[in-house]
């Protein structure tokens, strides 16, 4: 099996639109939470959300390419475009691109809706089905770059992200393909989105706790996380820059609830992940939590850890960067992914912000308030999705 | 009526960012950068700036020149007016 590299990262996110930004943000423990711009705010109940702010895609995109772009795609362009310039090679036939979302082009659905049904217009926008397919990131994004070899969108709300990594992770490993662009892109904090959000009652009125006893739900965000995954040999033959080394995939599903999460299904998927990465959980010194602030996930999250790792729980720092940077549903994985390969290279951990009481059913080290300092060789990055899916990363330091 | 043609040229070289210059009654579309696909938006851009309506039997498959896209649209607004 080949082992694969990690060496180009882009991202768009409520911290700002770039890696350094959002590095940067959550190291600070910034948080991207405000009051949604949404016109129609006052009809709903929880009105703060992480948006991206200030964002002009003509920065980064032509006019054409932006007339059949969504919004989800216009940040999968940029952070695409950001990750292949950190990369500095990229090659068309024995490359992939594989982007993940949760939901697809909400904002296009959205606005057809509103002119037809509300505002009494004949037609919707021409492009309102390329905008809105969900495979509209992998697709524009091998048009723009010449992309030819296998391109797709996985979609798996919450672990979009990760399967779609982990996809490529494994095409590269088997030698199916030698590059891969791969992440995720979400951009579905629209009104109907987050009406749909507040009728399930799993939205936070004021920030994300997660962990912390007196949390009260998830903050959605949005965003893309785009990587540049490559076989080791191409990446060190070139002299690329490595940020470090894809190591591990573990992917389950709990078949028990729509929505409810397993700890056995997560265990599992830790589990496995660290099985083919050829690691022992006393290896891992950080993971970056799933962490949504929920009341149910943050415990069974807590136990899965537990039952994954056994003793070595008790010192493996755990943290949730989704305080911060909302919970970008199909860009989560990727982005956290990205905070997770900056605590490998920078060993400093981004803490779990807004906690401030501890939750004896949440019994693990969750890096409160402020960032630490720790040398960190390896780590997991955990995504566990409505549906019951699960998808665990692990990374290891080069 | 000449302002029906400036309008439809703007919204040409906006939605298909090509060159307002370039764009002379005789030159045709494909010439300066404009495909069947960018044609899509622009009429759709174009029903909006009008407030009319164009069905795809308006626009005929043997149009080729920019005079012939503001000489359709000019006729739209006059019989919709």
């Amino acid at each position: 099996m080949r082992r694969v590299a990690i060496t180009g990262l882009g991202c768009v996110s409520s911290l700002g639109h770039d890696v350094e930004k959002f590095l940067s943000g959550t190291r600070e423990g910034l948080s991207g939470v405000a009051k949604t711009t949404l016109p129609d705010r006052d009809l709903l109940t929880a009105q703060n959300v992480a948006e991206v702010k200030d964002w002009d895609p003509a920065e980064y995109i032509d006019k054409k390419t932006l007339n059949i772009s969504d919004r989800f795609s216009q940040f999968a362009l940029a952070a695409a475009g950001q990750a292949l310039v950190d990369a500095g090679d990229v090659s068309g036939e024995r490359t992939a691109v594989i982007v993940g979302t949760g939901v697809g082009g909400a904002f296009t659905i959205e606005e057809g809706y509103d002119r037809v049904w509300r505002k009494g217009q004949a037609k919707v926008n021409p492009f309102s089905i390329p905008k809105l397919m969900s495979n509209g990131p992998p697709s524009l994004i091998g048009l723009k770059y010449g992309i030819t070899g296998p391109a797709f969108a996985v979609s798996s709300a919450c672990s979009s992200s990760n399967h779609s990594i982990g996809t490529a992770f494994g095409m590269i490993r088997r030698g199916e393909i030698d590059v891969a662009i791969a992440g995720g892109a979400e951009a579905s904090i629209s009104f109907m989105g987050l009406k749909g959000w507040e009728a399930l009652r799993v939205i936070s009125p004021d920030v994300c706790r997660p962990f912390s006893k007196d949390r009260r739900g998830m903050i959605l965000g949005e965003g893309a996380g785009i990587l540049l995954l490559e076989d080791m040999d191409r990446a060190k033959a070139r002299g690329a820059k490595i940020y470090a080394e894809l190591a591990g995939f573990g992917m389950t599903s709990d078949a028990l609830d729509m929505v409810q999460p397993s700890i056995d299904g997560a265990a599992r998927a830790i589990r496995q992940a660290l099985n083919v990465a050829g690691l022992a959980p006393s290896d891992i010194d950080y993971v970056n939590a799933h962490g949504t602030g929920t009341p149910a996930n943050d415990p069974t999250e807590s136990k899965a850890i537990r039952a994954a790792f056994g003793p070595a729980a008790d010192s493996v720092l755990v943290s949730s960067t989704k305080a911060m940077h909302g919970h970008g549903l199909g860009a989560a994985g990727s982005l956290e992914l990205i905070a997770t390969i900056g605590a490998i290279c920078s060993g400093i951990v981004p803490p779990t912000i807004n906690f401030t009481e501890a939750d004896p059913e949440c019994d693990l080290d969750y890096v409160p308030n402020i960032a630490r300092e720790r040398p960190i060789s390896a780590a997991i990055s955990n995504s566990f999705a409505f549906g019951g899916l699960n998808a665990v990363l692990a990374v290891k330091a080069i | 009526m000449t302002d029906v043609v400036n309008r439809v040229k703007d919204i040409l070289a906006e939605e298909c960012a090509v060159d307002r210059a370039a764009l002379l009654d005789d030159a045709k579309l494909e010439d300066v950068g404009i495909s069947s696909v960018d044609m899509v938006q622009v009429m759709f851009a174009i029903e909006e700036a009008f407030g009319i309506s164009i069905e795809q039997e308006d626009m005929s498959l043997d149009i080729e020149t920019v005079g012939e896209v503001t000489s359709a649209i000019q006729r739209l607004v006059a019989d919709q007016a």
